[in-house]
C-alpha cells in the first residue's frame, strides 16, 4: 500500500450513542471499514445491530438528538465528512454519495409528482438550465431504470405506483448526477421476491455501468453472497467479522457468522416427520373456497368492482401435518387465514372441520372450534396486548374458555406453557415491550397452545423476524408438533423458510392455487412456470450451498 | 365527492336548526307572549295571532313556512318591518370582512410560528411559542377585549372604543378574534409540522442535498397542511362564535350582533334569516377548503 | 437446544415503580406542567371548601366598600377590591368557581359519557348504526356552537340546567368522533383480532383490549374541553343567556364588571384572569398527558435523568 492511496470512503473508529427512555444505547460501538472505487461491501447484520445507523451517519441524516456522534471519523476521497459545515456535506449528498431507502413509498413525497422528485435533484446541485432541461434529465433516468412510457409517468405520483417501480424511481433519484458512492439501505426487502431479484439486477448493472462503489446494507445472506465482493458482518454496534465474502463464508472466524449461516434453510436439514406410506385421517377440508371482495368508489355503491380474492381453492390439512402455503402479496393467502378463523365469511365453497361445516357453526360449537383452532400472527409487536402483563396474555384463552382449567391454576399453566416456548417462568410478570421480536413470538405461540388446539395456523409467523431467529421459532414449532400432535397451516411468502417444514405445499398467485403437492416433488420436479420464477427468486447462490457450516447442530 | 357530501351536511343542520327553532319556539307557547308586551289585551293577542297566522294547526304554518322559503320569503322583522334577510345580508359583509380578515391573519401566524416551534421539538423556541399558543387558546376573547379597550382606548386613548370607521378601529377587533384560532391552529400547525419533519421522504430530501429551508417549505408545509386543513373547517365555525361576542362588544353592526339583538327582541323571522345566511357561508367555505384539500393531495384526486 | 440461548437475554427493565410514582416523576421533569397541576388541585380544594368558610362575605351588601379598589388596608377579603354593590371579589370568585366548575364538570362529563358511548357504539359496530350517528355529528358540528347555544338557550329560557344541556350537547360530537376514530383503530388492531380469533366475546374484547387504549386519550380531550367549556360558558354568562342571577359565575361577574370598566377595571379583571389561568393550566395539562401518554414521545421527559 503506497501513501497515495485514498480509499473511496473510510469510516474510521466510529461510535454513536442513543439516549432513550432505557437509558443510552451504544447503536454503533467502533467501526471501521473502507469501500474501494467500483467495488460492493455488503453490511451484514440482524435489527438493531447498528448497520443503518452508519448509513445515517454518512449521508447526515441522523436524528441528533436523540442520537449522538461521540467518536471516529468518516472520510471520503480523503475528506472528514463529521468535520464539514452542513452547506458543504449537502453539496456532497446527493452528487457524489447517494442512497437508496428500504421503504419506497414512505421515502418518496406523497404530494409531488415523481418526475419533479427526480428532476429536484439537478435543480439543488444547479446541473439543469431550467426546469423544463431538468424535468427532460429526469425522464430520460426513468426510462434508463426501466419504467415504460417515463415521460407520461413522470407527471404521477407515487402512489400510483407498484412496490419494484417506486424502487426503481429511488434508484433514478439516487443516480441522477452519477454519484462515487450509492448506499442501498435495504433496498429490497419491502420487496416481492420475484420483484427482489429484478431489482437487485438492475442496481448490479448500473454499478458496473458506472463504475460506483456500492454499500448494501441486508439482512440476507443470500443477498450479500449474490451482490457483494466483501461483506463486514455487525453484531451489538460492532464488526464481528469482515473480509471477501467467499473467504469470510466458507471458513468462517466468529461463532455469530457461523450461526448465521447455520440458519440458511438447508434441503438436508429436514424436521419433517419420517414419510409414510399411508395417509393420516384428514382434519380440515376446504372445497371450491372462494371470497371476493367489493371495491367501492365513494357514494354511488352501484359503480363498485369486484375483487376475487381467493378462487376456488381446495386443500386438505391432515392430523400432525403441516400444509405450507405459499404466495407473493395480493396472492389471497392471507384470505385464507381469515376465512379459516371464520374472521370473514366465504363467498362460496365450504370447508368442513372435524366432518363439520364451518361456516355454519353457532354459539357453543362455534366457541368449540375457536378452542381448537388457534392463530400465531405476522407481527410480533401488534399481535399483544401492550398494556397486559404475559400471565394475563397467555391465559387469556384460559379466561376466555373457562372450562378447560379452574382459575387457580391458571398461574401454574401459564408457567408450564412459558416453558415449553423456550422463556422463563418469572418472565410472566413483565410486559410484552420488555422482550424482543423473536420472544414475543414465543409468547404469542404460548398463547396458542394454551387452550390445547389441534390446529395452529402460522400467518408469515416468521417474516417479521431476523434469520437466526426464524430457524430457531421454526425449530421450536416442529419440536411442538411432534410433542403435542399439532397440526399446521403455515402461510408465507418465503418459499425456503417451508421447504424445511411443512409436509406439503400450495402455491398460490392472484387467489387461485398454481400447484399442490408434497414438498419435496414441488422443489426438486416444479410444474408450474410461476413456482419456477419463486424457487429462482429465493435461490441461494451456488457456491453459497456448499458452505459446510461448523455448527451444524444448530436450529 | 368530499365537499358533496359535507355541504350536504351543512345543508342538512341547517333544516335542522330551522326546524328547532320553528317548532320549538311554537311548542314553548303562545307565540304572542314571546312577540307582545307582557301588558297587551287579550284582543291585541287575538288580532296578533291571526295575522301571523299562529292560529293555524302547527303543520299549516310549517307547510305555510316551506312554501315561503321555497319562494324566497323570509319573512318580514317584527322591529323594523321590512325583510328580515334584507337585514341579514346587510350586516353579513361586516362580518365576513371581520372573519376572512382573522383567518388569514391567524393561518399565516400560525404557519409561522408553529413551524418555527417544530423545528427543534421541546427546545427554547418550541417551549415559548407552545406556551404563547397555549395561552392564546385560553383567553376568553371578551375579558380581552375589555382589558384591550381600558388600556388602548379608555386609558391611553390610542385607539377607537368601538364602532365601525378607519384602520384604528380594525387592530382591537382584529386582535381580539385572531387570538384563539391562532393558538389552536398554532398548535396544529406545529404537530403536523413535526410528524412531516420526522417522516422518511424528508431524510430523502436531506440525502439528495435540499437546503433546511427549501426542506420545511416545499417537501414538509404541504404535507403538514392537509391536517391543518381538516381542523380549519370546524375553526371556521369558532370564529363565528367569536364574532358573536366581538362584535357585540365592539357594537361592529355584523351578523353575530344582529342574532344577539334579534334574540333579545325576539325578533323571529330575522333569527332565521340569520341562521340561513350563516349556514350558507360556512358551507361555501367548506367547499373552499375541500378545493384547497384536493389541490394540495394528489392521493385525494386519484383515490 | 439453539433457541433457548435467545431467551436469556431478555432485556433489562428499568426497576418497577408504581404507575403513580411514574406519572410523578414525568410530571416533575414538565415544569409548567407541575405549576399547571398544582394551581388545579388549589382550586379545586378552594371550590370545595373555599364557600363554606367566606361564602356569606360573597353576598353580604356593604355600601361603604362599593367598588373598593384592591389594597391591603380593609383586609384580606378586600384584597382584589369590592364590586359594585360592595361586596369581596375574592369571596365572590372562590364562591363563582364552585358554579363555574360544577356547569363545566356537569357538561363535560355527560358529553364524555354520551359521545364515548356512542362512539364506541359507532366504532364497534359500523354499518348503518355507525352512518346515522355520524350524520347527526356532522350536522352539529357543521354550526357555530355558540349560536347553537344561543338559539336553542333563548327557545329554552336561560337556566343551570339548561346551560349544562345546551353545552353537553355542542361538545357531545367531539368525543363522538374521536372514540369512533379511536375504536376503529384499536379494532383493526392485531391483538383485537386475535382475541376475537380465540372467541372472546363482544364485551371481553371492548372492556380488556378496546377501553384501555382509547382512554387516555379521551382524558386528554376531556382536559382541553374542559378549558373550551369553561370560556364557551362564560362567553354565554357574558352575552346575558347563561347563569341567571343571583347565580353567577366568573363569566357573569366579567359582564357585570363591564359596565364599570372606566371607573373600576378589577370588577371584571380578576374573575377573567381566573378563567384565562384555569383554562391555560387544563391545556398545559392536557399536552403534558398527550406527550406522557404516548411511548413514542414519551422520552423527551424521560431523557436525561433516567440512565439506570
Amino acid at each position: 500500500m503506497t501513501d497515495a492511496h485514498v480509499p473511496l470512503l473510510e469510516i474510521e473508529g466510529l461510535k454513536v450513542q442513543f439516549s432513550g427512555s432505557r437509558g443510552v444505547v451504544k447503536a454503533v460501538d467502533g467501526i471501521s471499514l473502507t469501500v474501494e472505487r467500483g467495488e460492493t461491501l455488503a453490511i451484514l447484520g440482524e435489527s438493531g445491530s447498528g448497520k443503518s445507523v452508519s448509513a445515517s451517519v454518512v449521508m447526515n441524516i441522523l436524528d441528533m438528538p436523540p442520537g449522538r456522534i461521540t467518536a471516529g471519523s468518516v472520510r471520503f476521497e480523503g475528506r472528514d465528512l463529521l468535520k464539514m459545515t452542513p452547506a458543504e456535506r449537502r453539496k456532497i449528498n446527493g452528487s457524489e454519495i447517494a442512497i437508496i431507502f428500504q421503504d419506497p413509498l414512505a421515502h418518496l413525497n406523497p404530494v409531488y409528482s415523481v418526475g419533479w422528485q427526480i428532476a429536484e435533484v439537478f435543480r439543488i446541485h444547479g446541473r439543469a438550465r431550467d426546469a423544463a432541461g431538468a424535468m427532460d434529465k429526469a425522464v430520460a433516468l426513468m426510462e434508463r431504470v426501466g419504467i415504460a412510457n417515463a415521460r407520461s409517468r413522470a407527471d404521477q405520483y407515487p402512489h400510483q405506483f407498484s412496490g419494484g417501480q417506486r424502487q426503481r424511481v429511488m434508484i433514478a433519484m439516487a443516480l441522477a448526477l452519477s454519484p462515487k458512492l450509492i448506499i442501498a439501505d435495504e433496498p429490497t426487502t419491502a420487496l416481492d421476491v420475484t420483484v427482489q431479484r429484478q431489482i437487485l439486477d438492475l442496481i448490479k448493472d448500473l454499478q458496473r455501468e458506472m463504475g460506483m462503489g456500492l454499500i448494501l446494507i441486508t439482512h440476507d445472506l443470500a443477498v450479500a453472497g449474490l451482490m457483494a465482493d466483501r461483506v463486514a458482518i455487525i453484531k451489538d454496534g460492532t464488526i464481528v467479522e469482515s473480509g471477501v465474502i467467499r473467504e469470510a463464508f466458507t471458513t468462517p472466524k466468529a461463532a455469530y457468522t457461523q450461526q448465521l449461516l447455520a440458519a440458511i434453510p438447508d434441503v438436508e436439514k429436514s424436521q419433517r416427520g419420517a414419510p409414510e406410506t399411508e395417509l393420516r385421517p384428514p382434519l380440515l377440508v376446504a372445497r371450491d373456497l372462494s371470497k371476493d371482495y367489493h371495491l367501492s368508489h365513494g357514494l354511488v355503491r352501484g359503480s363498485s368492482g369486484m375483487m376475487r380474492a381467493v378462487d376456488r381453492v381446495n386443500f386438505t390439512l391432515r392430523e400432525k401435518q403441516t400444509l405450507g402455503i405459499v404466495g407473493e402479496s395480493g396472492s389471497g393467502k392471507s384470505t385464507i387465514a381469515r376465512l379459516l378463523m371464520r374472521l370473514t365469511d366465504p363467498t362460496s365453497g365450504s370447508v368442513h372441520f372435524h366432518g363439520k361445516d364451518l361456516f355454519s357453526l353457532r354459539g357453543a360449537d362455534l366457541l368449540a372450534f375457536r378452542r381448537d383452532v388457534q392463530m400465531v400472527f405476522q407481527d410480533p409487536y401488534g399481535s399483544l396486548n401492550p398494556k397486559m402483563s404475559v400471565a394475563d396474555i397467555v391465559a387469556e384463552p384460559l379466561a376466555i374458555h373457562r372450562d378447560i382449567l379452574s382459575r387457580e391454576r391458571w398461574r401454574d399453566r401459564v408457567r408450564d406453557l412459558l416453558a415449553m416456548v423456550g422463556l422463563k417462568p418469572d418472565h410472566a410478570d413483565r410486559y410484552p415491550h420488555q422482550f424482543s421480536g423473536g420472544q414475543r413470538q414465543r409468547i404469542a405461540i404460548a398463547r396458542a397452545l394454551a387452550s390445547q388446539p389441534r390446529v395452529i395456523i402460522c400467518d408469515e409467523a416468521v417474516s417479521a423476524l431476523d434469520v437466526s431467529i426464524q430457524a430457531q421459532i421454526i425449530a421450536l414449532l416442529a419440536d411442538l408438533r411432534d410433542k403435542l400432535d399439532l397440526s399446521y397451516i403455515f402461510i408465507t411468502h418465503d418459499l425456503p423458510v417451508v421447504r424445511s417444514f411443512a409436509d406439503e405445499i400450495m402455491v398460490m398467485k392472484g387467489g387461485a392455487v398454481v400447484e399442490y403437492g408434497p414438498t419435496d416433488d414441488l422443489f426438486l420436479r416444479p410444474k408450474d412456470e410461476y413456482t419456477r420464477t419463486l424457487l429462482s427468486a429465493g435461490e441461494i447462490p451456488v457456491w453459497m450451498q456448499r458452505i459446510e457450516t461448523v455448527a451444524h447442530h444448530g436450529a | 365527492m368530499r365537499f358533496f357530501k359535507r355541504s350536504l351536511f351543512t345543508l342538512l343542520s341547517m333544516a335542522g336548526l330551522l326546524l328547532l327553532v320553528f317548532f320549538l319556539s311554537r311548542m314553548t307557547g303562545d307565540p304572542s307572549y314571546l312577540f307582545l308586551p307582557l301588558d297587551a289585551s287579550a284582543a291585541d293577542r287575538a288580532a296578533f295571532s291571526q295575522l301571523h297566522g299562529f292560529d293555524d294547526p302547527i303543520y299549516v304554518q310549517f307547510g305555510r313556512y316551506v312554501v315561503d322559503l321555497l319562494n324566497l320569503d323570509f319573512g318580514t322583522s317584527l322591529s323594523q318591518q321590512r325583510s328580515a334577510m334584507d337585514i341579514a345580508l346587510e350586516a353579513f359583509p361586516h362580518t365576513l370582512t371581520l372573519v376572512s380578515m382573522a383567518l388569514a391573519i391567524a393561518f399565516a401566524g400560525a404557519i409561522l410560528f408553529g413551524s418555527l416551534a417544530a423545528r427543534k421539538p421541546g427546545g427554547m423556541i418550541d417551549r415559548l411559542i407552545s406556551i404563547l399558543s397555549l395561552t392564546g387558546a385560553s383567553t376568553p376573547d371578551f375579558w380581552v377585549a375589555i382589558i384591550l379597550v381600558l388600556i388602548f382606548a379608555v386609558s391611553l386613548g390610542w385607539l377607537p372604543t368601538s364602532g365601525v370607521g378607519g384602520p384604528l378601529y380594525w387592530i382591537i377587533p382584529l386582535f381580539v378574534l385572531v387570538l384563539r384560532p391562532f393558538g389552536l391552529l398554532g398548535q396544529v400547525v406545529r404537530g403536523s409540522m413535526i410528524n412531516a419533519l420526522s417522516s422518511p421522504y424528508v431524510k430523502t430530501a436531506y440525502a439528495k442535498g435540499a437546503s433546511e429551508q427549501k426542506i420545511i417549505f416545499v417537501h414538509a408545509l404541504r404535507n403538514s397542511m392537509l391536517p391543518v386543513i381538516t381542523v380549519a373547517g370546524d375553526l371556521a365555525a369558532n370564529l363565528l362564535n367569536g364574532a358573536v361576542i366581538v362584535e357585540t362588544v365592539f357594537g361592529w353592526p355584523g351578523i353575530g350582533r344582529l342574532m344577539i339583538d334579534a334574540i333579545m327582541q325576539r325578533d323571529f323571522a330575522v333569527i332565521q334569516a340569520s341562521i340561513l345566511v350563516t349556514a350558507c357561508a360556512i358551507l361555501i367555505l367548506n367547499i373552499l377548503l375541500d378545493i384547497a384539500y384536493v389541490v394540495l393531495d394528489p392521493r385525494v384526486r386519484h383515490a | 437446544m439453539t433457541y433457548l440461548t435467545e431467551s436469556t437475554k431478555v432485556m433489562k427493565s428499568a426497576p418497577q415503580r408504581s404507575r403513580f410514582g411514574t406519572a410523578l416523576s414525568l410530571l416533575w421533569a414538565d415544569k409548567f406542567a407541575m405549576f399547571a397541576a398544582l394551581f388545579l388541585i388549589l382550586l379545586a380544594i378552594t371550590c370545595m371548601v373555599g364557600p363554606l368558610l367566606i361564602g356569606k362575605a360573597a353576598s353580604g351588601i356593604n355600601f361603604a366598600g362599593r367598588n373598593a379598589p384592591p389594597s391591603f388596608d380593609k383586609g384580606f377579603l378586600y384584597i382584589l377590591g369590592g364590586d359594585n354593590l360592595g361586596r369581596s371579589l375574592l369571596a365572590r370568585i372562590i364562591v363563582g368557581a364552585q358554579t363555574t366548575m360544577a356547569v363545566a364538570i356537569t357538561a363535560v362529563a355527560a358529553s364524555v359519557i354520551v359521545g364515548a358511548l356512542l362512539g364506541l357504539v359507532a366504532g364497534y359496530r359500523g354499518g348503518l348504526v355507525s352512518d346515522v350517528i355520524m350524520r347527526v355529528t356532522d350536522m352539529i358540528m357543521s354550526f357555530p356552537s355558540m349560536l347553537t347555544a344561543l338559539v336553542v338557550l333563548y327557545v329554552l329560557g336561560p337556566s343551570v340546567s339548561n346551560l349544562v344541556i345546551v353545552l353537553a350537547i355542542t361538545r357531545i360530537p367531539v368525543y363522538l368522533r374521536t372514540t369512533r376514530a379511536e375504536v376503529m383503530e384499536a379494532r383493526s388492531r392485531v391483538f383485537v383480532t386475535a382475541a376475537i380469533a380465540m372467541g372472546a366475546s363482544h364485551a371481553r374484547v371492548i372492556f380488556k383490549h378496546i377501553l384501555p387504549i382509547v382512554l387516555p386519550t379521551l382524558l386528554t380531550i376531556a382536559a382541553v374541553d374542559f378549558a373550551a367549556v369553561i370560556i364557551t360558558e362564560s362567553g354565554l354568562s357574558f352575552l346575558g343567556l347563561g347563569i341567571q342571577a343571583p347565580d353567577f359565575t366568573w363569566g357573569s361577574m366579567v359582564a357585570t364588571g363591564r359596565n364599570y370598566i372606566a371607573s373600576a377595571w378589577w370588577l371584571s379583571f380578576w374573575p377573567g384572569l381566573a378563567i384565562t389561568l384555569t383554562a391555560l393550566s387544563l391545556n398545559i395539562l392536557a399536552s403534558w398527558l398527550r406527550i406522557a401518554t404516548d411511548p413514542q414521545q414519551r422520552w423527551r421527559l424521560e431523557g436525561g435523568h433516567n440512565h439506570d
